[in-house]
């Protein structure tokens, strides 16, 4: 499995895996302004063929009342990806271009309530903390998780 | 701006500002507050435009525009408007001239120059882009996005030289300004500079450039990959793996990087000598040491290595994976088969491991390393994957079931069997595969989106509908449609394929042009980004962003919506809408008319129908404040009045940014041909043959032209054929006038090949250059059977064969049907017969015995018995009124054994309880009458029978009660409670219960081992069980939508006329027993005569006239009908209990015995069907008509009947009628002597709280709702009927409820 930065070529695929993947789904035009605002941001997983199947789409957060931080837009792997540590790997990349090329502090990111899973891959193997519960973050009125993880002590 | 007073001036730089700050409503407001005074105002009535534009009213927009640049032809802001309206319409050639226009107005006028400059390079224009920038820059030489805009116009015109130039000018402007810490926007920029450098070829300028930049970037791995890379360009091979080493401590899983390390230390080759590759094998195994985690290290020695150090690393890797249970393990390593040898050496590894796994539980049988359990799990889902890329399916499945049994929970598992049974052409057991998987994890939408796809690929759009929105937002009004918003292009792909599979050429090419629509969307979504880009600096993504865009449409989705859409449009040119020509074939005019009408009659029902569906959608959607699409079947493309120029219009896009794909240029030729454009399509030719002159399609294209030119002869105009000389003979290497020969040196050139694709193309270019030599195109298909062909042989490509053949009208089509079912058993597809028609008839799941001339010529069982498991031969299954056989051959014995005779003694001497109204008919029926339905017992006298928990005895004591015709009537009415009379009379002299007699005396000696009595013991008996389904219309049963039915305990009251359970298999050994008259395996078990006693004509049935294949009149026997089929006697009967239904048939002149077990309601038409279909098919009968097509059109009309059955004759309700007395006064105990007892009490309605009355008979019980008067309604379900109907009470003189009337029968209050 190939980790790597993502180019704008891995947008549509990224998407493409994103829709069968995940519930949360965006446009390209969303996808384009990710890579063309941050570009060192977001890393893509390609299997033997090239093909994308796994990325992580990220971005600053440039809320001029909060420090810049970084935040985790999107992240999955294609099922039949997992168990490789491909999501941790593409994670640890994305964090570190945070941290180095726009001095971020930490990275946040939110889970949905129900989904269990994430919140153990997040909290438990990527050693973020649960923040606070956003009540009705999601279009359809689930509560998320807010979680964040510091990536540099000062 | 134009003349206004003061006032309205203000107004008008108001409404500017709305524009800019996109309040289009005030502004539309302030502009109609102007026009009030000055209507004639041209600036304002073309700003007014402009809000309309954004407000959605198109019309308007361009009215007022227009209106206002007619008043007003020299304001730059009309243009300027009239510019941005096109725009906005993508409509960019016009929105350029406004623009022009407005700046030969106003020519500095900055706002219009910047948004004339993001069209053209839009517009790729980068020479005007470059101009308007100059222009810029002079007006304003501080502007930072200017001068980057130039930088980027001669970058993009192939000038980086300039662009680098224009840079470093600005540069030097900042040069007192530069930041002391690095400054994400200027590193960007100075990150650009120097991709820039890179790009003039300058390698040591580049690294020397960057290393001045190291303190003012962000980005440092942006620097240290530059370097890396730079540095081995340069061949400074030490200083390039020093820099490697640095990257791979970064991300250890970046394979450029081991790659750029492996080259820096002179191990670039691909073809490694032996002393090199072990080199790079050490070169990895430290690497591995270093970075553990590192899949890239541990993968790549896979690649390298071969012969024995391939096995030793292969071993390690696979074996890690194995025990670490990785799902992709297979797809990981698939790319390493394309070296046979490779592939080989792991088959033996996996098999290596399984076979040590089962016996020691380690991978190599040694004591020390056991493996855990999954290790095994994994080895066989891995060998599954193996074999099945093998197109070994068979070998596949084994692997995979073995799995499941492992780990019945793993989805993985179920996802890889559906895989494989794709493969194997059996989608719809993929599908349902892919499901089962859907099922254990419903909150995956891999998973669903998985099964979604399987659902399209077995053409069940319904489902596949039903399933992917699962995950659609559920707030939204149409969810289906939100996969659209969102651009899920891979479901649209999906629903157009399959829909063009299925023929349905308007829902496909919707699909299609959805796709076509995206790809738009994603070009003008760059449009923001032009600005955009340049304000951030990110000018290397930027730059990435155009070029991508320029060759957008390259991309798989793009390339393969237009392959399916010019397939539609190909298929509407060749064969219009209205052309019938293949299902007319072979009729005479007067026939074609007729099926004509019949075809518009059902097509006038179906649109009806459609139409009404499509109605009641449209209402929810806007129930809910969604938009209804108007043309959901995309009849406005299948309506195209030149189908090719469209799907040209679509292939555009690819003739210029993929024109280094073959598929563009043999689909071009495809679509020119069609339109007779020789230049054109030789043109396509010529792309095609130079990209690939051996392609199997492009043959076959070539041979289409030469003819085409033939036939065209003198008409093709000089100069075009001048042009086609030319290259005459580059394309068909001088054999172009020839063209037997030309193919006949394709086949040579590929006989060693082994491809599918060019057999078929040689096949169909020897028929098309000479049709009379077909016997010869056949024999090139056939050749597809031999070995060689295995590996190319595909689903699809059989498919396809099969097509050319039938199209051929080849007299091989059925040997060659036969041959693609051999190696697609699963797939129906291929299948005539049984499997086909089961499908086609909408049965879940059927089993069929035939018995002939001794031989089982067939026991087999098809479809499903349950959600998941397949019916079998050996599937048991309720067998209804079969049942009835075997009660009258148990009194024969007993007949045989003195202890009952047929026809002389009285039924009430052997059981005094069974009496009747008239003391005469008592003292005169038989048991022949009984069993050959002859005593006249009114019908309805036994509906209350039915799930009755009633003794049988007590049931028989209330006919007494019954009024009965006096005469002993000789006419035929079927009656199951004078069947369980019979046998309960046979167990009272012998004894026993019935079931035990016959047991004792049938079952037993008969080794009849898998039928008995009852669903409760069928349950226990097996697990190789059937359960019962039923549908709503045959429509559904069709697209396999069933209702699970419940096994109801039902004929227990009436066992002897319907409580058996079997299989076929004992089936036709019973049949084979009656043929033999009792004699089976050589001896006489059963009393010949007593046999021959239930075959012999007893009562005449009434029926409708008959045709001629049968006997004049139907009879009936004793528990059989005794008929005859084209000359044939034959004995056959049906049964049915809820759910089920069988068949059998004995046709003892022909030595021919046919069962069926099949688990649906309303078959029993399939089930006469099909032992027609099968009688003409084994006795090769004459054919006199398509009983399976018939027996749908009736099922059809049955469904109908039973839906008029379900709704009930209610009177019409009476409002305002309150019941004479309080609820209570209702309650009590009501009798019928014949129908036995109904108790009414009085309770709380569970949803209502209420009180109300409650009803309760010997098989039913519910609510009662008062309706009117004394009357209250109630609904039941009762053997699978739905109905509702009125319980009526009455009241005595007093006034006091006396008696109850239910379904025209009074009850008394006991």
């Amino acid at each position: 499995m190939n980790i790597r930065e993502a180019t704008l070529d891995d947008m549509i695929p990224m998407q493409n895996c994103n829709l069968h993947n995940l519930p949360e789904n965006y446009q390209m035009k969303y996808y384009f302004y990710h890579s063309l605002t941050w570009p060192q941001l977001s890393y893509v997983a390609e299997d033997e063929k090239g093909r994308i199947v796994g990325y992580v789409l990220a971005k600053l957060e440039e809320d001029p009342a909060a420090e810049p931080h970084g935040h985790i837009t999107s992240l999955s792997v294609m099922r039949t990806y997992r168990r490789l540590g491909v999501a941790e790997k593409l994670m640890t990349q994305s964090q570190n271009a945070m941290r180095d090329v726009f001095n971020c502090k930490y990275v946040s990111l939110h889970v949905r309530k129900s989904n269990r899973a994430a919140l153990q891959l997040y909290r438990d193997t990527l050693n973020f903390t649960v923040q606070d519960i956003e009540k009705k973050y999601y279009a359809d009125g689930e509560d998320a998780y807010a979680c964040r993880k510091i990536l540099r002590e000062d | 701006m134009r003349e206004l007073p003061q006032k309205e001036a203000n107004l008008f730089k108001q409404i500017l500002r709305c524009y800019e700050t996109k309040e289009y409503k005030k502004g539309l407001k302030g502009a109609e507050q102007i026009l009030k005074k000055f209507p004639e105002h041209g600036e304002t009535l073309a700003l007014k435009g402009l809000f309309c534009n954004h407000l959605d009213k198109k019309e308007e927009a361009y009215e007022f525009v227009r209106k206002g640049l007619r008043l007003d032809l020299k304001s730059h802001v009309c243009w300027h408007v009239f510019g941005l309206l096109h725009r906005s319409d993508r409509n960019y050639e016009e929105a350029l001239k406004c623009y022009s226009q407005a700046l030969r107005i106003d020519k500095e006028n900055l706002q219009i120059m910047r948004d004339y400059s993001l069209l053209q390079i839009h517009t790729r224009n980068y020479e005007g882009f470059a101009d308007t920038l100059h222009q810029l820059l002079e007006l304003k030489p501080q502007n930072r996005q200017f001068w980057i805009g130039l930088a980027i116009a001669y970058h993009m015109m192939g000038k980086p030289d300039l662009g680098i130039k224009v840079l470093a000018a600005f540069e030097e402007t900042l040069k007192d300004e530069i930041p002391a810490k690095p400054d994400y926007e200027h590193s960007e920029m100075l990150l650009y500079h120097n991709s820039l450098i890179q790009e003039t070829g300058d390698i040591q300028a580049a690294l020397d450039h960057l290393e001045t930049l190291e303190k003012h970037v962000c980005d440092k791995k942006a620097i240290k990959e530059k370097r890396a890379e730079y540095l081995l360009a340069l061949g400074r091979h030490e200083e390039a793996e020093a820099a490697y080493r640095i990257l791979i401590a970064h991300n250890s899983d970046n394979f450029s990087y081991f790659d750029g390390l492996r080259k820096s230390v002179g191990l670039g080759n691909e073809d490694l000598s032996a002393d090199d590759q072990v080199k790079v094998l050490d070169l990895l195994k430290s690497l591995q040491e270093n970075y553990p985690r590192s899949n890239a290290a541990k993968r790549l020695p896979l690649r390298y290595a071969t012969g024995d150090a391939f096995v030793k690393v292969a071993d390690e890797y696979l074996r890690s994976m194995l025990r670490k249970g990785v799902p992709s393990l297979f797809v990981n390593i698939k790319t390493l088969y394309a070296n046979n040898e490779k592939e080989e050496a792991i088959e033996k590894l996996a098999l290596g491991y399984l076979a040590a796994l089962d016996k020691s539980k380690s991978f190599d049988n040694s004591d020390s390393a056991v493996e855990p359990p999954t290790a095994l799990l994994w080895t066989l889902y891995f060998l599954a994957q193996h074999f099945d890329f093998q197109r070994k399916s068979g070998q596949a499945l084994s692997y995979i079931n073995r799995a499941i049994e492992h780990t019945p929970t793993l989805v993985e598992l179920y996802m890889t069997k559906g895989r494989i049974l794709k493969h194997a052409g059996d989608l719809v057991g993929a599908m349902d595969a892919v499901n089962e998987a859907r099922e254990l994890d419903l909150q995956d939408r891999f998973i669903n989106s998985k099964c979604t796809k399987y659902m399209a690929r077995a053409g069940k759009m319904n489902e596949a509908e039903k399933t992917v929105v699962l995950f659609a937002r559920a707030d939204l009004a149409d969810p289906l449609n939100d996969l659209v918003e969102m651009q899920a292009m891979w479901f649209s792909l999906e629903c157009g394929e399959s829909q063009l599979r299925q023929g349905h050429i308007g829902p496909a090419l919707k699909r299609f042009h959805q796709v076509e629509k995206h790809f738009n969307d994603f070009t003008e979504d760059q449009f923001d980004f032009h600005m955009y880009c340049l304000r951030k600096m990110t000018l290397r993504a930027y730059v990435s962003l155009l070029k991508l865009e320029d060759q957008l449409r390259s991309h798989q989705y793009y390339v393969r919506a237009v392959e399916g859409a010019v397939r539609c449009y190909v298929q509407l040119f060749d064969k219009p809408e209205s052309d019938d020509s293949e299902a007319t074939e072979g009729m005479t005019e007067a026939e074609k008319k007729k099926f004509r009408n019949k075809q518009r009659k059902a097509e006038l029902k179906a649109q009806k129908e459609t139409e009404e569906k499509k109605a009641q959608a449209a209402q929810e959607i806007l129930k809910k404040g969604g938009k209804v699409d108007e043309d959901p079947d995309g009849l406005k493309y299948t309506k195209a009045e030149d189908p090719i120029g469209e799907a040209l219009k679509l292939l555009k896009p690819l003739q210029e940014q993929a024109a280094e794909r073959i598929e563009t240029h043999l689909m071009g030729f495809d679509l020119y041909i069609r339109k007779n454009k020789l230049l054109l399509a030789l043109k396509a030719l010529l792309k095609s043959h130079k990209i690939d002159a051996n392609n199997s399609v492009l043959h076959e294209q070539l041979v289409r032209f030469a003819l085409a030119v033939r036939k065209a002869g003198n008409s093709v105009k000089p100069a075009v054929k001048a042009v086609i000389d030319k290259h005459w003979d580059t394309l068909y290497q001088g054999k172009g006038d020839d063209l037997a020969s030309f193919t006949a040196s394709f086949i040579e050139k590929n006989k060693d090949l082994g491809s599918v694709p060019h057999l078929i193309s040689a096949a169909i270019a020897v028929y098309l250059i000479n049709p009379d030599e077909k016997s010869k195109a056949e024999d090139i298909v056939f050749l597809m059977a031999s070995d060689k062909y295995v590996k190319t042989r595909s689903y699809e490509n059989c498919i396809f064969a099969r097509k050319t053949l039938k199209s051929w009208r080849s007299s091989r089509f059925k040997e060659f049907s036969a041959k693609a079912a051999e190696w697609y058993p699963k797939s129906p597809e291929f299948r005539d017969g049984l499997e086909k028609c089961r499908i086609q008839c909408g049965i879940p799941g059927m089993s069929v015995a035939i018995l002939h001339k001794g031989e089982l010529v067939l026991a087999e069982g098809f479809g499903k018995r349950n959600e998941k498991d397949p019916f079998t031969a050996e599937t048991l299954a309720p067998i209804g009124s079969l049942t009835k056989s075997f009660t009258a051959t148990t009194i024969g014995e007993l007949v045989a054994e003195g202890k009952l005779d047929w026809d002389k003694t009285p039924v009430n001497k052997y059981l005094p309880e069974f009496e009747l109204k008239d003391p005469v008919l008592t003292s005169q029926l038989t048991l022949v009458d009984l069993l050959s339905h002859r005593t006249g017992l009114p019908r309805e006298t036994e509906l209350s029978w039915f799930l009755s928990a009633e003794t049988r005895s007590n049931l028989i004591k209330r006919l007494k009660h019954v009024e009965m015709p006096s005469k002993l009537s000789s006419k035929y009415l079927y009656s199951n409670a004078m069947y369980a009379v019979a046998g309960e009379a046979a167990a009272n002299v012998a004894g026993a219960t019935y079931e035990e007699i016959v047991r004792k005396k049938v079952i037993e000696p008969l080794s009849l081992v898998n039928s008995g009595f009852s669903p409760v013991e069928m349950e226990k008996r097996s697990s190789n069980h059937s359960m019962p389904y039923s549908a709503a219309s045959l429509q559904d049963a069709q697209n396999g939508l069933f209702k699970l039915e419940d096994i109801g305990d039902i004929c227990k009251s009436m066992a002897p006329a319907g409580d058996m359970f079997s299989n076929v298999l004992d089936m036709v050994r019973w049949g084979k027993v009656i043929m033999n008259a009792g004699e089976i395996d050589g001896k006489q078990v059963l009393s010949k005569e007593n046999v021959q006693e239930t075959l012999t004509p007893h009562t005449i049935i009434a029926c409708p006239r008959r045709t001629p294949e049968f006997a004049p009149a139907l009879t009936y026997g004793l528990g059989w009908d005794l008929d005859s089929y084209k000359g044939h006697t034959f004995y056959g009967h049906d049964g049915a209990v809820s759910g089920f239904r069988s068949r059998l048939e004995i046709f003892p002149d022909a030595d021919l015995v046919i069962a069926q077990l099949m688990n649906v309601t309303n078959s029993e038409l399939f089930a006469q069907g099909f032992s027609r279909y099968i009688s003409d098919e084994i006795l090769n009968l004459p054919k006199t008509q398509d009983w399976i097509i018939n027996s749908i059109k009736e099922t059809e009309s049955r469904y109908d009947l039973m839906e008029s059955m379900t709704k009930s004759t209610i009177p019409e309700r009476i409002q305002n009628k309150p019941a004479s007395q309080e609820l209570r006064a209702y309650v009590g105990e009501y009798t019928n002597l014949i129908h036995g007892d109904v108790s009414i009490t009085v309770g709380k309605d569970e949803i209502t709280g209420e009180e109300t009355l409650f009803y309760k008979t010997g098989c039913l019980d519910g609510k009662l709702s008062h309706y009117h008067f004394d009357s209250f309604i109630y609904e039941a379900k009762y053997l699978e009927i739905l109905s509702s109907d009125i319980i009526t009470f009455r009241g005595a003189k007093d006034g006091k409820v006396e008696s109850l009337e239910l379904m025209a029968d009074e009850y008394k209050r006991k």
